[in-house]
């Protein structure tokens, strides 16, 4: 914010920027290498960590991606995921379970609801901004909680149960880890390409320029609400993506899923990674997730660390992990 | 006489039993430029405000090129050809000001839905986005991020995405405000310039500006028109000199 104008005579040597840098898909040679960085991590950790515990990070980092594209690029901070998250955990388990549904068709409805539920939460939310907007969504995730105790269809304290995994295309049989393993980190690495692909595209052009100024956009001719609105489903749709894959990992939706504590963690998620960058939700997630996992013998005081990471990120690092590195690179990541 | 291209008719607008404006009735002819002028609080923001859509009037009817805009939202106003540029530059900070004016310059496109290409199939506006830099004076400046621009260069980087629209009907709402006498200078050129071609509406309280460029001024006071005509009809008007400097000079 405070760093002075470029001044017209300093500028003989041309910066690299996003006008003359040369792009493939999306990726400039910065992102490219921090992808191909990534895409080797996701390869190799499998030889020195437990594949479950990469697997569940992995459906964060899709989780952690959809709500960047909201908060990080279209400015809208919701704090009702746990709502899309849990809807998606819950129909795919459902169809999984109960319909007998193929993992691949689990996973759809799992998303298209989540979707759905997002098209209605998001046409009520984006009536209001900033922390109306918030407290609408924390309300409207507090209800579906509510929900998810009260009916049969979760099984209440239970969840559901036993979720089969089974075969891939009626082909890869995906109750061998490592299949499962390799499906899912293809799958993580799509989306993190298709998520820098929308946001390094006209599409998401637009939606920073709502992120920057809505009003002067909606100046411009351009249908702001339509576009939160779009933004809001999309993101929806991927969170409800994410727990179905999680619920396919580990046989199991229950109301941990649709918690406000989900909603928490994923905001801590980009807080940590970087918001309003692409690869934020991949380093917040494997921050974020492995406290947890290495903490977890330690119980309370798990929370507590948390808590002070999440109170020095916001005071001290609010740009992130990724945003500072982005700031020293001066490349978008 | 040329043919009208605003014509607003009892346009009022009520915020509680206050009426900031009231019964406005303005005829913009085709190609002219003209002033709104008053003291403070004279309403002539809130004019804009309902002539732009971004507020919604209490009664009255605003046609341009005979169809109705009034009641429609602000950014099918801005479809239809009528444009603002704001009082408090705005702009899109994190962008570069080469990527405001590209922004605008997209929305002529129908690309705003495309998140499956990339953001490069814009750089086919540069040029374009360039040119309009140029005419501003920023074209040294592309490549800045526009939250960082000094406050003389924010302003002409508005002007310059308002006008990537190619708007029929541009509505400036105090274009020199804040500036200083070169830049004033500068964007007085700039606006008779562009001027050509398309109809203008403008907010100055810099009165030598309005003198100099507009063809037609309309003054309100207390949210209603006490004059109008040509600069130097409504400045020997009584009542316009009332307003401006209160009874005891009239």
């Amino acid at each position: 914010m405070t760093s002075p104008a470029t001044k017209p005579q300093d500028r003989e040597a041309p910066r690299m920027t996003e006008r003359t840098t040369p792009q493939f898909l999306g990726f400039t040679p910065a992102r490219a290498a921090f992808f191909l960085v990534f895409a080797a991590v996701v390869a190799l950790s499998p030889l020195v960590l437990y594949p479950i515990f990469l697997m569940k990070i992995y459906c964060f980092i899709i989780f952690a991606c959809a709500y960047n594209l909201l908060l990080g690029y279209t400015g809208l901070m919701s704090f009702g995921h746990a709502a899309f998250f849990g809807a998606g955990a819950y129909l795919c388990g459902h169809a999984a379970a109960r319909w007998g549904l193929s993992p691949e068709l689990a996973v759809l409805s799992g998303t298209v609801f989540a979707g759905l539920l997002g098209l209605v939460f998001g046409w009520i939310a984006i009536r209001r901004q900033g922390l109306s907007f918030a407290m609408i969504t924390l309300a409207l995730a507090q209800m579906m909680y509510f929900i998810a105790l009260k009916v049969p269809f979760t099984g209440g304290e239970d969840g559901i149960q036993g979720v089969p995994r089974g075969h891939l295309f009626g082909i890869i049989d995906l109750s061998s880890n490592t299949a499962l393993y390799w499906t899912l980190a293809v799958i993580v690495l799509a989306v993190v390409a298709l998520y820098n692909r929308i946001v390094h595209s006209p599409f998401g052009q637009v939606l920073r320029a709502i992120r920057n100024n809505p009003e002067r956009a909606r100046s411009l001719g351009v249908n702001v609400d339509r576009f939160k609105l779009v933004s809001f489903v999309i993101s929806a749709a991927m969170s409800g993506f994410a727990a179905s894959l999680k619920t396919v990992v580990f046989g199991i939706a229950s109301l941990t899923d649709i918690s406000v504590n989900v909603s928490t963690e994923v905001v801590l998620i980009n807080l940590v990674g970087g918001i309003g960058t692409i690869f934020g939700p991949v380093a917040g997630s494997y921050i974020i997730l492995s406290l947890e996992h290495f903490l977890s013998p330690y119980g309370p005081w798990l929370l507590l660390i948390q808590g002070l990471v999440f109170i020095m990120f916001v005071l001290v690092f609010r740009q992130g992990v990724v945003g500072g590195l982005q700031k020293k690179l001066k490349s978008h990541l | 006489m040329t043919q009208t291209v605003l014509e607003v008719r009892g346009l009022t607008r009520r915020f509680g039993a206050f009426k900031a404006v009231d019964g406005v009735d303005l005829d913009i002819a085709e190609g002219e430029i003209h002033a709104l002028i008053g003291p403070n609080g004279a309403g002539k923001t809130t004019c804009f405000n309902l002539l732009t859509g971004s507020l919604p009037a209490s009664s009255g009817t605003i046609r341009l090129r005979g169809e109705t805009i009034s009641g429609l939202g602000m950014d099918r106003i801005a479809q239809r050809g009528l444009v603002r540029s704001y009082q408090i530059s705005s702009i899109f900070p994190d962008f570069t000001a080469l990527n405001n004016v590209r922004f605008a310059l997209q929305q002529g496109r129908r690309t705003n839905f495309d998140f499956w290409r990339s953001e490069l199939s814009l750089t086919g506006l540069n040029d374009a986005a360039m040119g309009l830099l140029d005419d501003l004076g920023l074209s040294d400046w592309a490549e800045v991020r526009a939250g960082d621009l000094p406050y003389g260069r924010k302003r002409a980087l508005e002007i310059a995405t308002t006008l990537a629209l190619d708007p029929q009907v541009l509505l400036l709402d105090e274009p020199t405000s804040g500036m200083g006498r070169e830049d004033i200078g500068r964007v007085t050129d700039l606006i008779r310039k562009v001027a050509a071609g398309r109809t203008v509406v403008m907010v100055e309280h810099n009165l030598p500006v309005v003198k100099g460029l507009c063809e037609r001024v309309t003054v309100l006071a207390r949210g209603q028109v006490i004059a109008r005509g040509t600069y130097d009809e409504v400045a020997g008007d009584p009542r316009v000199v009332e307003a401006y400097l209160g009874k005891a000079h009239a």
